[in-house]
C-alpha cells in the first residue's frame, strides 16, 4: 500500500509541475499521413529544427501535439523511407497542422528535400526492447513457401526464440508462449498459428505495422508478462481504388480498398486462402479420398470515416478459419473447424489540441471444434475464449517536456473448456460437470514520459489490474482419490475468485550525446489468463483457462538495462541489453499428464517459478542500397517446480544459450531485390528416454534423468530470397513482381523432436527375434523453394 | 475421442513424414538399477507376480537377455488381511514336462509348438490345486517383496465389485474393401457412483490375451448411463498396425472377451503407462507413468473379473 500511495503523490506532483510551467505557450497538433494513399503514419518524428531535442513523434492513429513557447520555428517531419519535410510555423496561437510525407522514392516536385532526417529514435525514446518492423521490410525477407509471415520476421529480433520450424512459438526473454500479448487492432488474437503454426494468422497485405514490446512495456498495455505484440491493419486508401495480390505455391491472396469520400472515408478488404484442397478435388473423385482436405483463410475487413479533424471512427474486423474434413472408407467422418474471430470499433476524438481520446469496442473470440460421426456414434467436441472488451485511452500532451497517457480497460472473458457432447445410439454423454468459466478483468493506468533535461528523459508508469472469476459456475468438490463427489454452484455474478495487484513500471534514459545513450527499466506485470502447452508446437486444442482458486495468477518482473549508440549519421544502429526477470506463479502440466478430455485441464497444473537473464546485442543498418541487421543473445531460462525433476530447477523447454539472427537486404538495381536471413541457435532443452522395462511382454520406456538434461542438435538454417519487378517505373499504374525464396538452402536436416521406437526383427509374439531400440530425430522441412507473383494497381 | 486425438496426430505426423527422419546415436546416462513388479489378482484366481529388472535403453535385445532380466530367489509374500502366504517361484527352465503341462493346464490353453532353446520366463504363485489365496471381489491384498540382495519392495491393490456387461454382439465392417471384418460391440450399464474403472482384453482362438492400444477408460462421461461401446481387438504392441482394419475381428474368429473392474491406482498405471507408449509424436513428451510399487516400479493389480465369454463369428 505504502509504494501505492508514494506513486500516487508522485503523480499528482508531476500534473502540478505542469500546470505551474505551461505559461504563453501553444500547440502545435496534426496528423502525419501517407500522401499516396492518406494512411496515417504511426510514430513518424516532429522536431524543431532549431532545437532538435525538442519534438514528439506521432501515436498510433497518426497524431501528434507539440507545445511550445510563442515563437517561429521550423517544423520538421520525418519518417523511415519517406521524403522528410521543413515547415515555417509562426506560432502565435494553436494551430493545426498535418503533414502529408511522399515514400522516398516517388518524386515530388518542388517538395522540400533535407538531407539530416532524425532517425535516432532508438537512442532518444526512453523505449527499451522496442522493436518496430515495417510490413514492407518483412516482404523483402526470405519466407517459407513464400508465404510472408510476420510471425516467423519477429523471430529474427534478438531476445525474440521460435520454436524451429514452427512459427506460431513466441518465446520472449524467456517467457512462455502464452506470455505475450498479441493485438490486432486492439483486439486480443489467442492463436496466432495456421496449419499446426507453420503459418501466421497475419495477412500481411492488410498490415500497416508492428510494434513489439520485449520488456519494459508501456502501462498501457498489460495482462501478459513477457512481450506486446501490437499489429496495426491499414486503413484503406482514402485518395484512389487499388487492387492488390499474389499467387503463391501455398496460398493467393486478394487485396481491395479505396475511399468510400475522397480523403474522408475508405476502406480494406483483404482475403487469402490456401487451395491445395481445390486443386485436388478433381483427382480425388471417385477415390477413397473424396471428401478429405485441408484449407486455411483469413479476412481482414475495415472502414473508417473521418467525420472532422476532431472525430474518426474505425470499424475492423478479422476472421480466420482453419478446416480439416476427413473420410474414411468404414464411414467414419471428421470435420474439424478451428479460428479467431476479432471484430473492433474505435472512436478517435480531440477534445483540445492536447487532449486526443480513443473509445474502443472490441470482441473477439478463438473457437476450436471437431465433430465427428460413426456409425450409430456422433460427437461434437469444442472449447475456446471469447472476449467482450470496452477500453479508453487519452493521450494528454500538456507541454513538450510531458506525454501522458491514462485510461481504464474492462473486458468479460468467457472460457469454454473442453466440451463434449456424444450421442451413442440412445444414450446421451455430456461434460456437463465441466461449465464455462466467466470472468471480469479489469485495468486502469497513467504514464507520463518526462523530458527532465535534455539528457534526461524518464517514462513513469502505474497500471493496476483485478481480475475475478464469476459465477454461474460449477466447482466440482474432489475425494482423496481425485474423484469429483460434489459441486459447490455459483450463482449468475457470484464472485468465485478475486485478484489483483498493481503493477508500477518505470523507464530512464540518459543520453550523453544525440546518438549515444543509457537507459535502464524495470516493469512489473500480472497475468490472469493462462495457456499451458505441452507440446513442441501450438496446437488448435491447446486451451486457454482464467486464474480461479487452483490457479493463481503469473505475476513478473523484469530489470533491463541498455546502452544505444547511432553512427554515421544514424546509418547504423547499435544496442546492447541486458535483462533479468523473475517470474511467478509459472504453469506446467504435471509429470504425470495425459491429456482427457473429460476433467479440468486445472487439475492437471503445477506451479512453480521461473527466472531468465540473458544480454543482446543489436547492429542494424538503416538506409542504403544494403541494408539489414545481426543479433546475437546469450540467455538462460530456468524453472524451479517442487513438484516437477523432484524440486531440483531445470532448464525451460525453450532454453536456449545462443542465439543468432543475420539479416541482409541487397536492393540492386530498379528491378532486382535480394534477401538472404541466416539463424543459428542452441538445440531444444529436451528429456529422453534412457531405460525400458518390460510389462506384459512388451518394452516401455522410462524417462531415468534430469528434466531437459539433453539438447537436440543445433538449429540453423539459411534462406535465400529475390524479387524482380516486372515494371520498373516507380510511376506506373499497375505494378508487379516475382519474388523467388528458397527455405533451408543447404537442407539441413534440423531437428523437430527425438523419439525412441523399439524394432522388432522377427517374430510376432514378443519372445521371439529380437529387439532393436533406436532413438529417431525428425525433421520437418528440407530446402523448399517457392516462387510468388504480387501485384498491384 | 480417441480416434480423434489419433487423427490430430495424424496430421501432424502427415506433415513431418517427408523422409526427414533419421536414427540418431546419443550418449545417455544409465538410469538407476530398479526391480519391475508385474503382479496381478483376478477374481477366483490365484496371485501371479513377475519381477524383472530394467535395462538401459540402447541396443539390441535378444531372448537370451530378456530371460536373464528375471530377478529370482525373491520371497514374495501376499496377504488378504486375514492369511498371508509365499508365493512359489517357477522358471520354465527349471520345469519337468509334466509341469509345463500342468501350467498349461492352469492357464486354460495348450503348449505353443515351438520354444526357443534360450527363452525363459519365471513367474511367482501358487504352485497348487489348492492355492491359500484366491482373488475375492471386494478385498485388499498386499504384496511385500524381498529380493535375494535385500531390496525391499511393497504395494496394495483392491479387487473392486465386478460390473459386468450386459450383452455382446458383433456387427459387419462398413468398408467394402474389408467386408470379412467384424467389429465387436458391448453394453453396459455403469453404476450411479463415480470412480468405476475398467480394463478389457480380447483373445483371438487360442492367442493369448491381448489389450487394446487403449484397454482402461473410466466413468466420468458415462457416470450411471447405459450405454454401448466397441471393443477394439487388442494385437500385440510390436505388431505393425494396419489402420484399416485395426480394431476389428475376422470371420470364423473364435472370440473371448475378458471385462474387469480395476481400482484408482491400477488404473491411473495403464492410462499413464498406455499414453507414454504412445509418445513417438511431439505431442508425447517425457509423460512420467503411475507406477503403484514402493521401492521399485510397476503394477500390483486387482482385476473385478465378471465377464469372459467366447463365441465365434459367423
Amino acid at each position: 500500500m505504502r509504494t501505492s500511495t508514494f506513486l500516487i503523490v508522485l503523480f499528482l506532483g508531476l500534473f502540478s509541475f505542469v500546470s505551474l510551467s505551461a505559461q504563453q505557450k501553444y500547440t502545435l497538433s496534426g496528423y502525419v499521413r501517407d500522401a499516396a494513399n492518406g494512411e496515417t503514419l504511426l510514430g513518424a518524428s516532429v522536431v524543431v529544427a532549431e532545437n532538435r531535442q525538442t519534438g514528439a513523434s506521432t501515436n498510433v492513429y497518426g497524431f501528434y501535439s507539440l507545445t511550445l513557447p510563442a515563437g517561429s520555428y521550423t517544423i520538421e517531419v520525418s519518417f523511415l523511407g519517406y521524403t522528410a519535410q521543413q515547415v515555417k510555423v509562426n506560432l502565435i496561437q494553436n494551430q493545426t497542422l498535418n503533414f502529408d510525407l511522399a515514400e522516398s522514392s516517388v518524386i515530388i516536385e518542388n517538395a522540400v528535400t533535407i538531407t539530416s532526417t532524425r532517425q535516432d529514435q532508438n537512442v532518444e525514446s526512453t523505449d527499451m526492447g522496442r522493436m518496430d518492423l515495417s510490413i514492407e521490410k518483412i516482404k523483402s525477407l526470405p519466407a517459407l513457401g513464400g508465404e510472408v509471415d510476420v510471425i516467423r520476421a519477429i523471430q529474427l529480433m534478438p531476445g525474440v526464440k521460435g520454436s524451429g520450424d514452427v512459427s506460431s512459438g513466441l518465446y520472449v526473454r524467456g517467457g512462455g508462449p502464452d506470455q505475450n500479448l498479441v493485438l490486432l487492432d486492439e483486439a486480443v488474437v489467442y492463436n496466432i498459428g495456421h496449419l499446426f503454426g507453420f503459418f501466421s494468422v497475419f495477412n500481411s497485405d492488410a498490415i500497416k505495422n508492428n510494434t513489439l514490446y520485449k520488456g519494459s512495456m508501456p502501462a498501457e498495455y498489460g495482462g501478459r508478462l513477457s512481450s506486446v505484440l501490437d499489429v496495426s491493419m491499414k486503413d484503406g486508401n482514402n485518395k484512389t481504388y487499388g487492387v492488390s495480390g499474389g499467387i503463391g505455391n501455398i496460398a493467393s491472396r486478394l487485396t481491395i480498398e479505396g475511399p468510400l469520400q475522397k480523403d474522408k472515408s475508405s476502406f480494406l478488404l483483404s482475403g487469402r486462402r490456401t487451395y491445395a484442397d481445390v486443386l485436388a478435388r478433381p483427382f480425388l473423385k471417385g477415390t477413397e479420398f473424396e471428401g478429405n482436405g485441408y484449407y486455411f483463410y483469413d479476412l481482414n475487413a475495415k472502414l473508417n470515416y473521418r467525420f472532422s479533424d476532431k472525430d474518426r471512427v474505425f470499424l475492423s474486423g478479422y476472421f480466420g478459419r482453419d478446416v480439416f474434413n476427413f473420410k474414411s472408407p468404414d464411414g467414419f467422418n471428421l470435420n474439424m473447424p478451428w479460428g479467431n474471430a476479432t471484430g473492433t470499433l474505435r472512436w478517435n476524438h480531440l477534445f483540445s489540441s492536447r487532449l486526443f481520446m480513443n473509445a474502443t469496442a472490441v470482441y473477439n473470440s478463438y473457437y476450436f471444434g471437431a465433430n465427428s460421426q460413426f456409425d450409430n456414434f456422433s460427437s461434437k467436441f469444442y472449447s475456446g475464449v471469447r472476449d467482450w472488451n470496452a477500453k479508453i485511452d487519452f493521450d494528454y500532451f500538456p507541454s513538450s517536456a510531458h506525454e501522458i497517457k491514462f485510461g481504464a480497460n474492462y473486458t468479460y472473458h468467457t472460457f469454454t473448456p473442453y466440451t463434449v457432447e456424444a450421442q451413442v445410439g440412445d444414450t446421451e454423454i455430456n461434460t456437463d460437470d465441466v461449465s464455462k468459466q466467466n470472468a471480469h478483468e479489469v485495468a486502469v493506468y497513467v504514464r507520463d514520459e518526462i523530458t527532465v533535461s535534455e539528457k534526461l528523459k524518464i517514462n513513469v508508469g502505474l497500471r493496476a489490474s483485478a481480475f475475478q472469476q464469476v459465477g454461474p459456475y460449477k466447482a466440482p468438490v474432489y475425494n482423496n482419490e481425485g474423484v469429483a463427489t460434489d459441486t459447490i454452484t455459483y450463482q449468475s455474478g457470484e464472485p468465485v475468485a478475486t485478484y489483483g495487484g498493481l503493477e508500477p513500471r518505470v523507464n530512464l534514459r540518459y543520453a550523453f550525446t544525440p546518438s549515444i545513450s543509457v537507459k535502464a527499466g524495470v516493469a512489473v506485470a500480472n497475468q490472469y489468463i493462462h495457456l499451458v502447452s505441452n507440446s513442441t508446437a501450438l496446437l488448435p486444442t491447446d486451451l486457454w483457462v482464467p486464474s480461479t482458486k487452483v490457479v493463481e495468477p503469473q505475476r513478473g518482473i523484469q530489470y533491463s538495462v541498455g546502452y544505444f549508440q547511432n553512427f554515421a549519421d544514424n546509418m547504423y544502429e547499435f544496442s546492447v541489453e541486458t535483462y533479468y526477470k523473475d517470474l511467478r506463479n509459472q504453469i506446467e502440466f504435471a509429470e504425470n499428464y495425459v491429456p482427457e478430455l473429460n476433467e479440468l485441464v486445472e487439475n492437471n497444473f503445477v506451479f512453480g517459478n521461473g527466472r531468465a537473464y540473458g544480454v543482446e546485442l543489436f547492429m542494424q543498418k538503416k538506409r542504403g542500397k544494403l541494408t539489414g541487421w545481426v543479433g546475437y543473445t546469450l540467455s538462460r531460462t530456468e524453472r524451479s517446480f517442487p513438484d516437477i525433476n523432484q524440486g531440483r530447477t531445470f532448464p525451460a523447454r525453450y532454453d536456449r544459450t545462443h542465439d543468432l539472427s543475420v539479416v541482409v537486404i541487397y536492393d540492386v538495381n530498379d528491378r532486382w531485390n535480394l534477401g538472404a536471413t541466416f539463424v543459428y541457435n542452441t538445440g531444444q532443452a529436451i528429456t529422453l528416454p534412457n531405460g525400458f522395462y518390460l510389462i506384459e511382454n512388451w518394452i516401455y520406456t522410462e524417462f531415468d534423468m534430469p528434466r531437459n538434461s539433453y539438447r537436440l542438435m543445433p538449429y540453423h538454417r539459411l534462406d535465400l530470397s529475390a524479387t524482380y519487378r516486372l515494371n520498373k517505373n516507380p510511376k506506373a499504374k499497375f505494378k508487379s513482381d516475382l519474388n523467388f525464396s528458397v527455405y533451408n538452402v543447404y537442407s539441413r536436416m534440423n531437428p523437430f523432436f527425438l523419439y525412441a521406437v523399439p524394432e522388432t526383427t522377427q517374430g510376432a509374439t514378443g519372445n521371439t527375434g529380437s529387439i532393436d531400440i533406436k532413438l529417431k530425430q525428425v525433421s520437418l522441412f528440407p530446402i523448399i523453394p517457392s516462387l510468388t507473383y504480387n501485384f498491384k494497381f | 475421442m480417441n480416434k480423434l486425438k489419433y487423427i490430430i496426430a495424424l496430421i501432424v505426423t502427415a506433415f513431418i513424414l517427408t523422409n526427414c527422419e533419421k536414427e540418431v546415436i546419443l550418449d545417455l546416462p544409465d538410469p538407476v538399477a530398479k526391480i519391475v513388479v508385474e503382479g496381478s489378482i483376478e477374481t477366483d484366481a490365484p496371485p501371479f507376480v513377475t519381477l524383472t529388472q530394467n535395462f538401459p535403453y540402447f541396443g539390441s535385445i535378444t531372448p537370451s537377455m530378456l530371460a536373464n532380466a528375471y530377478v529370482r530367489g525373491a520371497t514374495v509374500m501376499v496377504s488378504d488381511g486375514q492369511t498371508e502366504a509365499q508365493l512359489d517361484e517357477l522358471c520354465w527352465s527349471t520345469l519337468t514336462d509334466a509341469q509345463k503341462e500342468l501350467i498349461a493346464q492352469l492357464a486354460g490353453s495348450a503348449l505353443p509348438d515351438s520354444i526357443p532353446p534360450d527363452f525363459d520366463f519365471c513367474v511367482y504363485t501358487f504352485f497348487s490345486f489348492n492355492p491359500p489365496i484366491v482373488g475375492q471381489n471386494g478385498k485388499t491384498y498386499t504384496l511385500h517383496i524381498t529380493t535375494a540382495d535385500g531390496k525391499e519392495l511393497h504395494a496394495t491393490t483392491t479387487i473392486p465389485q465386478p460390473v459386468p456387461l450386459d450383452s455382446i454382439w458383433y456387427e459387419q465392417n462398413k468398408d467394402p474393401r474389408y467386408p470379412d471384418l467384424y467389429r465387436v460391440l458391448a453394453r453396459l450399464q455403469d453404476p450411479d457412483t463415480l470412480g468405476n474403472y475398467y480394463r478389457y482384453y480380447t483373445q483371438r482362438q487360442n492367442e493369448p490375451m491381448y489389450p487394446g492400444f487403449r484397454s482402461v477408460f473410466d466413468d466420468k462421461l458415462i457416470n450411471g448411463k447405459n450405454i454401448f461401446f466397441p471393443l477394439d481387438r487388442g494385437i500385440f504392441k510390436g505388431a505393425e498396425i494396419d489402420f484399416d482394419t485395426y480394431g476389428y475381428f475376422n470371420k470364423q474368429d473364435t472370440v473371448t472377451i475378458k471385462w474387469s473392474t480395476i481400482d484408482t491406482k491400477t488404473y491411473n498405471f495403464w492410462r499413464t503407462l498406455e499414453f507414454s507408449s504412445n509418445s513417438s509424436s511431439p505431442l508425447g513428451g517425457s509423460t512420467q507413468v503411475n507406477h503403484n510399487i514402493q521401492g521399485g516400479i510397476g503394477v500390483w493389480a486387482g482385476y473385478g473379473v465378471s465377464t469372459l465369454q467366447t463365441f465365434v463369428i459367423e
